[in-house]
């Protein structure tokens, strides 16, 4: 094996899993997710030699998978699809074998969180992002994302334990 | 001026990894943030846990059967731009000879063997299905299958490079014996494949290619016959 495909294969088997949680979670269908993670691994092969920091693979990726989402938006679009109301209990990728009460209803609030805040979020738990390197990607600026990601957490806070003293005490100086 | 619990509270839910000193302070000092800052910290552990949905188990494998078969493809492209460069060289230079050998190229049969690999469910399907179902399936693809080729236990319409194939698992006489048709995967001649558990051959058909694999020792010759006999494109 060449060094370029092992390189290709490291970053399949390093990145895979978590690029496909990233759009599982953004796009909310597990077949499109796949579809994209699939897409962007074939955009990553064929510019692989512009990767020249390991350490930047994942937000490479994540670039060029949200890329590869707005495409594959539009083509859809282009031929009279929609991708609303996606029904969660109907995707496969969502049954997490979690029995935990606060999992299912923080699994309901993220859902339900505007994408404006989700994807940030995602950004930033799943893809390591600084604020920074956010607000670059989504031509934002920094002080936007650091609302967006606040008012994210704050929202899930309040929808996960409203009766909470720390929460409480948040509403109070929010 | 020292930071307040407004502050506090938005850039802590913003960046709750900040370990800015302010932060630090201003938590330190104030029981109340301390607490919210807690909460924040376990909603994104169980944020963690939320967002960590399994991958389907074969991703990492179909991933990379897909761009083995794009390079193959993009390095016959290659091959046979070289290949017409040669070819004009020689008839402006009026030479005729050898115009020497071109790269092996593995990369269908690494594809075949990833595939066959990435579908461990496939192998283990015991039930015999019904030609007619085989056939609902096949269709999909303009290929029938007929009952001679043995007991069918999978039949499934699959990605195979750019476009679609059959992936089907009938018996040998050692065990499971794996049948790709691959419409749009061209080999020149009849190729043999092998890694350290399974073996087989790709054989030319319809434009397109046949692949037939089975584990070490299986008798290989008596299942190609079969499938080149029962496999009919429409």
């Amino acid at each position: 094996m060449n060094a370029r495909q092992a390189q290709f294969e490291a970053l399949v088997n390093a990145h895979s899993a978590d690029l496909y949680r990233y759009a599982v979670w953004l796009v909310r269908d597990a077949q499109l997710a796949e579809d994209l993670v699939q897409e962007t691994f074939m955009r990553a092969w064929k510019a692989i030699d512009t990767l020249r920091e390991p350490a930047l693979a994942k937000t490479w990726l994540i670039t060029i998978l949200r890329r590869e989402r707005v495409r594959a938006y539009e083509k859809r679009r282009a031929e009279g699809d929609t991708l609303d109301n996606v029904d969660l209990d109907a995707l496969s990728a969502f049954d997490l074998g979690h029995g935990k009460t606060e999992h299912f209803v923080l699994r309901r609030a993220l859902d339900a969180l505007p994408e404006d805040y989700r994807e940030p979020l995602l950004m930033q738990i799943i893809g390591g992002y600084s604020c920074n390197e956010i607000a670059a990607a989504m031509n934002l600026q920094p002080g936007a994302v650091m609302t967006r990601l606040s008012r994210a957490r704050q929202k899930l806070l309040r929808l996960l334990d409203g009766g909470h003293e720390a929460v409480r005490h948040n509403e109070a100086v929010s | 001026m020292s930071m307040n619990c407004f502050e506090f509270h938005q850039r802590f839910a913003a960046d709750p990894a900040d370990r800015d000193s302010e932060i630090l302070r201003h938590c330190a000092n104030c029981p109340p943030c301390a607490a919210f800052a807690r909460r924040v910290t376990q909603l994104d552990r169980s944020l963690r846990s939320v967002i960590a949905v399994d991958p389907p188990r074969e991703l990492c494998a179909r991933i990379l059967l897909r761009q083995t078969c794009a390079e193959r493809k993009s390095a016959h492209a290659r091959r046979a731009w070289w290949l017409a460069l040669a070819a004009g060289i020689l008839v402006v230079v009026g030479l005729v000879g050898n115009h020497g050998t071109f790269r092996q190229d593995n990369a269908l049969p690494r594809a075949v063997l990833a595939h066959v690999e990435a579908e461990p469910l496939a192998l283990s399907a015991r039930t015999p299905m019904d030609v007619a179902q085989v056939n609902e399936v096949t269709q999909a693809v303009k290929t029938r299958i007929d009952g001679t080729l043995g007991p069918i236990s999978f039949a499934r319409i699959c990605q195979m490079g750019d476009s679609h194939g059959v992936h089907l698992v009938t018996r040998g006489d050692k065990g499971p014996i794996t049948v790709l048709v691959m419409p749009n995967e061209t080999v020149n001649e009849r190729v043999t494949i092998r890694d350290d558990r399974y073996e087989g051959v790709i054989v030319p058909r319809a434009g397109g290619s046949i692949a037939i694999v089975g584990e070490h020792g299986e008798s290989l010759d008596a299942a190609e016959a079969r499938v080149q006999a029962s496999v009919h494109t429409l």
